[in-house]
């Protein structure tokens, strides 16, 4: 048997015992074939001193059981009550994402019919075509920083619900599960890419922005351009 | 010797392993059975027992040029935990070879 082969029936196992986090268990594993592997072991050795696949799943899913107790009454109630308020919450972090989102489109697409002066349904006031320029792209900035921000957002609620959902399990069964982190896991190449990312958006934002000001300043004769263009009218 | 028989030992071992340092998951499979015959992968869900216990806890550390590295720390209560249990461990082996060896010679 192979790496990909033990990872399989394990995964497989690990699955018909109903096993929580699959992932991870088989990523402590994989991490051992790395380390096994890197020392000069082929696959099929670091298999052999491994062991049955079926029969680690078995432990796994045995001490699962074995911390399973009695429900709790009070806490069940106890968690209705705090369920109550609870889902309100992660309903409007929900729903704040999705605005955040909804932003960062609505910027996007601002940016575009600045930059090729597309102005349907007239909703962009005349100005010259260089101040449309460079605040359209000023907005295509702002919006590459809304997007990530959505994202990020979008993850660290999905894993607060995860994290709330398992704490919430752990109370009616006693334990059963590790709690899980407060912190959704992204990848160092993810992280920094984005980050990267934010940093261009946000620069390029203010660089476009300042300067778009500062040029239409110039044209208007005026620090307040916006009366002199009758944007406001 | 029977395997469920070592497997109530190793979780004594991984708490005394970890009681003096932190280590890795693969640093203590290799710890293991390197002084016991058990098959590398039956730390792993002995450790997350542990995790699930509240004796361990795991924190993910940075290492130049690889993945980084889940590390494993033992808590306040792993602490009170393997004192016990070693305490309950060396006093049973000490009847437990006077019955079987000891006694027997007088």
């Amino acid at each position: 048997m192979n790496k990909q082969e033990f990872m399989q029936v394990l995964k497989k196992e690990l699955e018909q015992n109903n096993v929580a986090d699959i992932d991870e268990i088989l990523s402590d594993f994989a991490e051992h074939f790395e380390y096994k592997l890197e020392e000069g072991k082929t696959e099929e050795d670091v298999v052999r001193k491994i062991g049955n696949p079926v029969d680690i799943a078995k432990d796994y899913s045995l001490q699962a059981k074995s911390n399973k107790s009695d429900k709790n009454p009070v806490a069940i109630i106890g968690l209705i009550f705090l369920d109550l308020f609870t889902f309100p919450i992660f309903l409007s972090m929900w729903l704040s994402t999705l605005v955040l989102g909804v932003f960062g489109v609505a910027l996007i697409s601002l940016g575009i019919m600045m930059i090729l002066t597309l102005n349907i349904y007239e909703i962009i006031p005349s100005m010259p075509y260089i101040t449309s320029l460079l605040l359209g792209i000023s907005m295509l900035g702002l919006s590459i920083s809304t997007f990530i921000g959505t994202f990020y957002t979008f993850r660290y609620v999905g894993q607060w619900q995860k994290a709330y959902g398992r704490w919430h399990k752990n109370l009616l069964h006693k334990n059963i599960y590790p709690s899980l982190s407060m912190h959704p896991k992204f990848s160092k190449r993810l992280s920094s890419t984005l980050k990267l990312a934010n940093m261009l958006g946000i620069v390029s934002f203010v660089a476009t922005f300042t300067i778009g000001y500062i040029v239409s300043a110039i044209l208007a004769n005026s620090f307040e351009f916006w009366h002199v263009w009758e944007w406001f009218i | 010797m029977n395997i469920q028989y070592k497997k109530g030992v190793i979780e004594l071992c991984i708490l005394s392993a970890l009681n003096k340092a932190d280590m890795y998951g693969y640093e203590l499979s290799t710890y293991i059975s390197k002084e016991i015959d058990i098959s590398d992968g039956t730390v792993y869900p002995i450790l997350r027992k542990l995790k699930s216990d509240g004796f361990v806890t795991t924190f993910l550390s940075e290492v130049s040029g690889g993945p980084p590295r889940k590390y494993y720390s033992i808590t306040e209560n792993g602490k009170q935990r393997f004192k016990q249990e070693a305490k309950e461990w060396l006093d049973f082996t000490k009847t437990v070879s006077n019955m079987i060896g000891g006694k027997s010679n007088e």
